[in-house]
This record gives C-alpha cells, structure tokens and sequence, in this order.
C-alpha cells in the first residue's frame, strides 16, 4: 500500500496563484482544466440540443417560419454537433480524465510531453475560442451540419471557415494528446508493468491514441481543401469545376468513423476499470478485452464507407464496407459479454460510477444492436439519414461515451480533488439521467422507422405517431438536462463539503489508487515507483 | 578538427523531471517524433489519394498538366533537397562527435539548401502565375489545355504550397537548433533536438521526392 | 400498434419492401432475444451477486477459452445471415441492369423542389400537381361518370366505389390532399418569398420503375420510404435506382440529406397509379410545343449549342465542329483512334466531350448537363443535317 499520508502537501497546495495554473505542465493540472473546459462545453452542446427538442416538440415549431428562423434551428443542430464532437465527446475522457489518470495508471510523474500537453490544453482553448467567435462574430449561421459535406459547404453564406479552421486546431490538440499518451505508455511504465499486466483503461486509451494519430491529420487535410474550397476555388471536391463531392465524404469519413471510436474506446476502458472494481473480481477475458480494443482500432479504419451506402459510390464498395462493419461490430460484443461476465459471482455493490457502469451497459448493448440494420444493406435504405440514425448514434455517443465519462468521473473524482460526493443524490441523477435518456431516444427509433428524416425543423401534424414521438423525445430532453445539472451540482457541492477522500475510496487495485487523494506534485512518494501485483488482483 | 573536447565548454543540462534516465528521455523523443511524422505523412496521404483518383479519372488532363511543368527546375530542387538531407545527416555526426564548428557550418548549409529550394520554387510559381496558371477556378491559361486542367492545378498547389509550408517550418527549426548548436548546448550525450530536427528534415524531403516524379514526370 | 407492427417500417409498397422488412424484422426479434439475454443475465447477477458482506470473497475466474470463442464465432455466423441477405436486395434496387424493362424517370433536386421528367419530355408544373391530388382525381371520375350521355351497364357501381373511395379519402388524414401541405399552409404563407409547392410523382403500378436522380446545385437525397429506397442525388452525377410499385395510391417522398434553408420542406408526393390512368397521364403532359423529336432537338441546338456549333455547310470554322454531315461521318481524334458518328459517339461526347477530341478543337465543350432525353432528341435533329437522301426526305420527295 501506499507510503503517503494524508497530510503531504498536494498538488493543488503545491503551487499557488493564477500563473501556476496558466504554466503549469503538471498533468493533473492540465486534466482538470480539460475537464471545466469540455464540460462547459457540454452544457452548451447540451443547452442546442434542448433548443432543437423544443422546436420540434410540436409540428409547427415555437419559432416562426421565416428564412431567418428556419436558418436558426439548421444553426442549432449543427452547432450541437459541432460543439458535442470537437469540443466535448472527443477531448472529455481522454484529455480531461486520461490526462488525469493515465500517468497515475502507468506509475509515471507526468506524461512523456509535459509541454506538449499544455500546448495541447491551449490549442483546444484556441480553438474554442475560433469556434466561439464563428457563433457569435456575426458571420451568418453555420448550416451544414457538423459533416460540412459539399458543395453545400461551399456554397452557403455560414461561418463555414471560421468553424473548419477551429476543428483544424482542435485537430493538433487531438494529435498532441495522442502522441503523449502513445509515448507515455510504451516508455514510462512503472517497473513490472508489462503489455498485458496494464489496466485495460490503458489498452483503450492506448488504441483511442493511435487512432487520433492516424486518423486526425486527414480530417486536417480535409479541411484545408475545404478552406482552399472556399477561397481558392480549387474545385477538388466541387462538382461545378470537374470536382467529386463525393470524395470529400471519403475523405470526411476516413477520420470521422475512425473518430467515433476515438470516442468510444476510452469510455469502455473505464467501464472494464468501474465493473472490476465493484465486483470486487478480476475482469472477465483481460486479454479478449485489451486485444479487442486493438482489433476495433484496425477495422475501423476500415469501415468509413458505411456512412455512403446511398451516396454515390459503387454499390460494390458497398457491400465490401458492409462486411467490414459487422465485422467491427464483433470486438465491442466481446466486450459487453466479457463485463457480463465479470458480474457473476462477483460481490457487487451499487456506488454511483457501479450505477452508471450498469447504464451503460443497458445502453450500449440497445446502441450496438440497433447499428446492425444500419450495417445491413437493404435495411440501411430505409433507415438512411432518418431519426433512427440519430437514435442509434446518441445511444452509443450518449448512452455509451457520456455515460461512461459521468461513470469515471464518479469513479475518480475523489482522486481528482479529494473530496467525496454524496452518493444518494449521485444516484437519484443517475436514475433520472438513465430515464431522461431512454425516453429521449428510445422513441426516435420509431420516427425513424416511419421514415421521419434527419435535420428537418417540422414534421407532417397528420401523422399521430410522430407528433406523440416527437412530444415524448422533447420531455425525455429536458428529464435528461434536469438530470445532467442535479450531477454536476451534486459535484460540485461536494467542493465545498468536508468528506475528505480516502486514497483509495472504492478498493480498487490499479497504481493510480497508491497515490495520495489528491495526489501529490509529483504522483508518487517513491522515486520509481514499482507495480507490485497485477491490476484486478482482488484478495 | 580535434576531437578533443573540452567539456566545460558545453552548458551541463539534467534529464527532465520525469524521466528516470537520458536514454529513457531520448527513446521517448525519438519515439513522439516518428509518431508526429506518421500524422505528417497521413497529413499528405490525403493529397496523394485525391491525386490518385483525379489522375486515374483524368490520365490526359494529367500529362497535358505535368507537360507545363518545367522537371528541369523540379530536378534541381531535387537534388538540392537530397543534398541538404546529406548534409544534415553529417551535421547529426558532427554533434555526436563534439565538432560543434563543423556541426554548425552544415547546419547553416543545410539552411542554405532550403532556401535555394525556395527560391527555385519562387521563379517555379512566379512563372506560372504569368502564364495565368492558378489553381481551380481562376485558371485562366490561354494556350493549348484539356478543360478540366485547372484540377491538375489545384492538386499542383495544394501539394507544393503544403510542402513548401513544411520545408519553411524545418528551416525555422534547423536555425533553431543551429542557434543552441552555436550556444554548445549539444554534445555526445545530449543532441536529441538536432537529431528529432534532422527526421523532420529528411520527411520534408522525401516528401518532395514523392511529389517531383508524381507532379513533373507523369509521362 | 401491434406488437409484430412495432418493428416493421411503415407501410410497404413496393415488390422488394416484403423482402427488406423481413430482414429488418429478423435482426430487430435476434435483437430483442440477445438483448433479453445479457441485460437478462445481468440483473440476474446484480442481485443473485450483491455484496452481502464487507469480507466477501471473490473466485479468480481470469477467461473461458471455451466461452469466449463461443461468443465471437456465434454473433459472427448471425450476423453473416444479415450481411447476405442484405446485400442481395441491395444490389437489385441499387444496381439494376443496365437494360432491363422499365418506366425512366428522370428526378432532378434543386433548392428546395423536386422535378420529375418523363421519357416523353413531358413534365408536371405544381399547379398540375395540385390537380394530381388522388381526392381530386377520383371526385372528377364521378363527376364524369354522372355527366355521362349515354350511361353503361356497371357504371352505377363504379359510382358506388368512386363513392367509397372519396369518404375513404376524406376520412384517412394521410391520403387528405396533401395533409402536410394544407395543415402547415399558414406556415409557409409567413415567408412571402418562397411558398412551397411541390410536384406529383405519378408511376404506374406493377411496372419496374427506374429513377435516375441528379441534382443542379447541392446534395439531396431522394426518399420514398412506403417503396423502400432512397439514394442520394449528386450534382453533375446520375445515380440510379428500381422499385416495383405493387399498391396503388398515395406515398409520400422526402429530402433526406441537408441542403439548406428549407431542407424540411423539400417533400411531396407520389401517386400509384393503374396502367391505364399512367398512360394517360403521360400524354397529358406531353410537351405541347412538341412537334417530333428533330424539332425539339431543333430548338434545343438554339439554346445551348449554336454559339459554337453550326450546322451550316458554309460556315466559318466554329469554336466546336460543325455538324453539316456530322452523322455517320468517321471521326479522328487526337489520340489517333477513330469512329463513326453514330448514336454511342455522339451522346459519349456530349455526356464526356474531354474523353475524345477531334484535332483543332482544342478547348472542349463544357458539360451541358442534358438528360438522355434531350441528348436523343439533339441526336434526331443532327441526323436531319446532311446532304445525303434520308429515308425520310426521300418519302417527302416521292410525295
């Protein structure tokens, strides 16, 4: 066990005063302020999305039908898918927890870049703040949808520049934070830590990272050609000057698909760190897990061109798209039967990271499966850019990532300041979190089976089933908001409250709960720290 | 060139706080930059599949393009960039070896070298603008091209302005490092940014190495 | 709602709709069942396994070769089953052959509208449209059928049915002329600039119908969810796709891809008509202007062509060739090869004239963006241009 005491000097202590903060290269420091930078980025994607329910709460809108108007939801939603994918979804586990734990789980002082890191932080903040002007700098609403497809892109009025020109630096930001995590886990290991004794939070952060190597830098190159596009008229991907819009897709989807499992992977890893540890009992298939995570890295780079079954390119490519996404699929079934079965004779209690672990399996299982008709060819017609893609990609980007983020940061949030939340009111949230959620969702499946299409800011009054659908997705919002806030503040609350956290609250058996709560400047007590026994060991 | 060095010359330096050991700090270093390169090269992927595709469209308007090319200018920058690649390489020894003056003198060459490649580009741009050959739609050439050549153009710039982008970072780093090679700070035991500048240098180049044959010589 | 309804699309019809909802069916019942089996198993274990005590041990159980292989190779060899069912309708409806027996037409997306073009030329206009209201159509029959001089035996009971179909009609919101349309009318009356009026699709039923869907500015996506397709419509691209329609009456199609302000209102309707009433619908919108296909062609050489292509033997040399005895001419091109001008050439060149160029004319002709209608009827006017007695002159003559 741990040499610290509780009385060692931590790192918030260490170093006083704005400046500590705004040079810091310490990770913990950098992880905490990803973490109040994508979570306030989460309530803004979150306060678009509530915008966008209640418009489409009845058929005929709150908002009156103008051109102006009818731009303004198009801005929302796509605003919202913005400001989720670049600016929350993809740095919020990886860049505001790993940051955090990652070192801690490796038994290192820092990551491999302490430099890089912060430069990372700044490009995000840069970036956000790009973002923010190209809301609010009074060019004329962004429209396109967070894909920016062309030749729309070109030739609408939107702050299309500004927006791609923000995703660009967040780009870097992705790439720095990849190339640390990468780095740190291959060369900074504590002694005894080798391949296949790290945490699997590890292996999945470690598959996120290659991923956002190889896969951001073409979404960078994407959007320099859609810049170049705009201002040069370089004509590549428009079809006006002998270009091929559907190659932008290509080019689009290479990252993005990649990008979902940027998205992912790292909310499986804390799923496979919070099941373990409440079930007090080694995980279920260590390797079939860490080596599934590799398998879903590979494949999905192959597996971009099921976003364009209809879109234009040869049906051929299709089909072989179509065979590789189900392969894709098989990897993230072997995990969920893997954390079923970690459950049994486990000894499990129901602390709220437990409570969310739990929703999220109940989420991702309905997420997952409801991809298969989309993967299916002939049932991917039908349900192509309806509500039921919109349905099934927020079960896995919401019911999977988001919860499995709420779920460490549960989990880890007495390493990360020390104190400890109230764990009734953690989890009355998690229960209206989990309500909100499927009352949201659950019902766009129908819409889009009924063939209600995506991004339409009205719908047909005379059809019953919509508008009941539609009414039960817009309460289910606001249930979901209402449950996101009471968390935070129950967080948050816990700030100012005089629980005081134990170094290691839950049991757990990973290096990064030898660490003092919070832990110290430096991580560790030792100079080298030592992995003493393997991760899961549970006596 | 003695190879006797005096030591005190060189301003002693520590591992970073993190690192257990110098070579755990250089293997670290060495490891993020040929990550850092993998994204660069998947950075100019994406222009070499559009170039691909358009050229497996469009195999004329591909010729008809490269035959507006001057390769005689391409291959002087060709054979400067290798050189300069060279002789990076050396300046990299030269540290190791404690020959700072010699290390110094191939550095500034080095920096050299891609400022001619500049400047050949330059009168390379210069003359096509002339010509009014710009990328996409203010392609506004007169004399004999196919109708869709103003794409050849656009992948022509995008490729070339891209790279030359790259190749005025590596100078502004190659300097850098030539400046704290001036400074001593690099020795035997201790030259990992010349080393992580020198990788930086040499994908510039054989970038460029992808870009002449693909861009000048398509016939 | 049934319980079997709950997973089936909406209403299907169209002959390949049975087969797509059957396997849409098959992966949603897989689903549930898989899906009762590990949430199932996993309630079942937060019980039976809570903890009871704070020293409770757990065994070490690290994996289950056994298991595990089983639970890979299983979901693999299912969702093989959806993969192969799945991509055989696909290529059908996606694919189809290249001259298999069908009705054309041609769809065109603009901002916000579809158009439709039949293989005659004709087109509907949105006041037609309004007209093609299936309420409309069948309160006109009756109407006819009352007026009629002569009555005929059986037209009492075609009245009874008309009757029948007009409280049906009345009655059922969805087939209430265009419900989406009159219901949200004082939404669009708001925006004075555009008020929406979208075009009827008419197709016949039981007659392989084959899209060709384009678009003149940005991304669309053609949907008709009741027949089970949709496919995207690129500009400067034609993609197409088949259906069968097999029930009569009224779907409606949607934009599915965003392309701006009034995406949500790039939708209207289709109606499934007998053979009959379609080919009667068809020549009701044949082009009044008409006249044969040379003539349109004619007219269509003015507009688009004939500031670069003449078609007088006595003309200077054009920006483009000129077309006195273009057809059946031999050609040679740049490249050295050869061929005839006959109907491949000339609609090759005008789809793609970069592909071949005859020396001396070097700039080549931008793309027109015609459809296989125009191009047939440009080619007809082109055969009219030589010298050389046509059967057709040669008739005229003997006359």
């Amino acid at each position: 066990m741990s040499t610290t005491t509780q009385n060692d000097v931590n790192f918030y202590q260490a170093k006083k005063g704005i400046m500590s903060w705004v040079y810091t290269i310490d990770h913990k420091r950098i992880g905490i302020m990803y973490l109040i930078a994508s979570s306030l980025a989460l309530f803004a994607g979150g306060a678009f999305a509530l915008m966008i329910r209640a418009q489409l709460a009845t058929p005929g809108g709150m908002l009156p039908m103008t051109p102006e108007y009818k731009d303004t939801y198009n801005m929302w939603f796509t605003l919202h898918g913005v400001i989720m994918v670049f600016l929350f979804i993809i740095p919020a586990i990886p860049a505001a927890l790993g940051n955090f734990i990652l070192p801690l789980m490796v038994g290192a002082k820092d990551v491999a870049f302490p430099k890089m890191n912060l430069a990372s932080f700044y490009l995000y903040v840069i970036g956000a703040a790009i973002a923010l002007y190209g809301i609010v700098g009074g060019e004329s609403p962004l429209t396109t949808g967070w894909t920016f497809y062309l030749p729309y892109s070109k030739e609408t009025a939107g702050a299309v520049i500004t927006m791609t020109f923000a995703a660009f630096v967040l780009g870097f930001s992705s790439i720095f934070t990849g190339i640390n995590f990468i780095v740190t886990i291959h060369k900074l290991r504590a002694p005894g830590m080798s391949w296949y004794k790290m945490p699997l939070l590890l292996w999945a952060l470690y598959a996120t990272s290659i991923l956002q190597v190889l896969a951001t830098p073409v979404l960078g190159i994407t959007l320099l050609l859609l810049i170049a596009e705009r201002t040069l008229q370089v004509g590549i991907f428009d079809p006006a000057l002998g270009g091929d819009p559907v190659l932008f897709q290509h080019f689009f989807w290479f990252y993005s698909h990649p990008a979902v499992y940027i998205m992912i992977l790292p909310g499986m890893g804390i799923i496979s760190e919070v099941i373990s540890c409440f079930s007090r009992k080694v995980i279920f298939g260590y390797k079939a897990i860490a080596n599934s995570s590799i398998a879903i890295a590979v494949i999905s780079f192959l597996v971009w061109g099921h976003h364009m079954f209809l879109s234009g390119q040869s049906v051929y490519a299709g089909l072989v798209f179509s065979f590789l996404t189900f392969l894709v699929a098989i990897p993230s079934a072997i995990k969920v039967f893997n954390w079923v079965a970690t459950l049994h004779r486990g000894s499990i209690t129901f602390e709220t990271p437990m409570c969310y672990a739990l929703s999220f399996l109940f989420l991702f299982t309905i997420g997952g499966l409801t991809g298969l008709p989309l993967a299916t060819l002939s049932t991917d017609i039908v349900l192509h850019d309806t509500y039921y893609v919109v349905a099934h990609f927020h079960y896995v980007m919401f019911g999977g990532t988001v919860i499995a983020f709420f779920s460490g940061l549960h989990f880890y949030w007495p390493k990360m300041v020390g104190k400890m939340y109230n764990e009734t009111v953690g989890k009355i949230a998690c229960i209206i979190v989990f309500i909100g959620f499927n009352v949201t969702f659950f019902s766009q499946f129908f819409l889009g089976y009924t063939g209600m299409p995506r991004r339409y800011f009205t719908y047909d009054s005379s059809n019953e089933l919509w508008s009941q659908m539609h009414g039960f997705s817009s309460i289910g919002a606001f249930i979901l908001g209402f449950g996101v806030l009471i968390l935070f503040a129950n967080l948050i609350a816990s700030l100012f409250s005089d629980r005081k956290a134990p170094n290691n609250p839950w049991g757990a058996t990973t290096m990064d709960w030898e660490t003092q709560s919070p832990p110290v400047l430096e991580n560790f007590s030792e100079d080298v720290p030592v992995m003493k026994k393997a991760p899961y060991e549970y006596e | 060139m003695s190879s006797k060095v005096d030591t005190n010359k060189f301003i002693p330096r520590f591992v970073s706080h993190h690192f257990s050991n110098a070579d755990q700090e250089f293997e670290s270093c060495k490891l993020g930059m040929w990550l850092f390169l993998l994204t660069e090269f998947m950075l100019f992927g994406g222009i070499f599949v559009a170039y691909v595709v358009f050229r497996t469209w469009y195999p004329e308007t591909f010729e008809s393009g490269a035959e507006k090319l001057d390769w005689k200018m391409g291959a002087v920058n060709t054979v400067i960039l290798i050189t300069s690649s060279v002789t990076m390489a050396v300046a990299i020894r030269e540290v190791q070896l404690n020959r700072k003056g010699r290390a110094l003198a191939l550095l500034l060459f080095t920096v050299l070298c891609g400022m001619g490649f500049l400047v050949v580009k330059y009168f390379e741009y210069n003359h096509k603008f002339e010509l009014g050959i710009f990328p996409g739609d203010f392609f506004s050439f007169m004399g004999d091209h196919m109708s869709n050549e103003h794409l050849y153009f656009s992948i022509y710039f995008m490729a070339t302005a891209t790279h030359v982008l790259h190749v005025i970072l590596g100078l502004l780093a190659i300097l850098w490092v030539s400046w704290r090679t001036a400074k001593g700070e690099f020795y035997e035991a201790y030259y990992t940014p010349v080393e992580m500048v020198g990788l930086y240098w040499h994908l510039v180049d054989l970038i460029w190495i992808f870009l002449f044959p693909l861009l000048y010589l398509t016939k | 709602m049934k319980l079997d309804n709950i997973f089936r699309y909406s209403e299907a019809a169209s002959a390949h709709a049975k087969e797509v909802d059957s396997v849409g069916s098959l992966i949603n019942w897989l689903s549930v069942v898989f899906f009762v089996l590990i949430i199932g198993l996993m309630l079942y274990f937060m019980i039976r396994y809570r903890r009871r005590s704070e020293n409770e041990k757990t065994p070490h159980i690290s994996h289950n070769l056994i298991l595990e292989i089983a639970w890979s190779v299983i979901p693999l060899a299912i969702i093989l089953v959806f993969f192969v069912r799945g991509y055989k309708t696909f290529i059908n409806v996606m694919q189809p052959a290249p001259y298999a027996q069908s009705e054309d037409i041609y769809v065109t997306g603009s901002m916000w509208k579809w158009d439709f073009e039949y293989t005659n030329g004709g087109a509907v206009s949105s006041q037609d449209s309004v007209k093609l209201s299936p309420l409309k159509i069948a309160k006109a029959q009756r109407k006819a059928l009352q007026k009629k001089s002569t009555p005929e035996q059986g037209d009492d009971q075609k009245i009874v049915a008309l009757d029948k179909r007009i409280t049906e009609l009345e009655s059922d919101p969805k087939f209430n002329n265009l419900s989406y349309f009159s219901k949200n009318q004082d939404l669009f009356s708001k925006d004075g600039k555009s008020i929406l009026s979208p075009k009827v699709l008419t197709v016949p039923i039981n007659t392989p119908i084959r899209l060709v869907v384009t678009s003149k500015d940005v991304l669309h996506s053609f949907a008709i969810p009741a027949m089970r397709v949709k496919r995207d419509a690129v500009p400067g691209q034609k993609r197409e796709f088949m259906f069968t329609p097999i029930k009569e009456g009224v779907y409606y199609y949607t934009c599915n891809e965003m392309c701006g302000t009034d995406h949500a209102f790039m939708v209207g309707w289709m109606n499934v008509v007998s053979k009959e009433e379609y080919a009667k619908f068809k020549e009701s919108i044949k082009p009044k202007e008409g006249g044969t296909p040379a003539e349109i062609g004619e007219r269509l050489w003015e507009r688009n062509c004939k500031s670069c292509h003449a078609i007088d033997p006595k003309a200077p040399k054009g920006i483009g060739p000129n077309w006195w005895n273009l057809w059946g001419s031999e050609r040679t091109f740049t490249d050295g090869t050869k061929a005839i001008a006959d109907h491949q050439y000339l609609s090759d060149s005008i789809n793609d004239p970069a592909k071949q160029i005859v020396p001396g004319y070097a700039v080549p002709m931008p793309a027109q963006g015609l459809n296989e209608v125009q191009i047939k009827n440009l080619i007809e006017f082109i055969k009219t241009l030589s010298d050389k007695p046509s059967e057709e002159k040669s008739e005229e003559a003997a006359k």
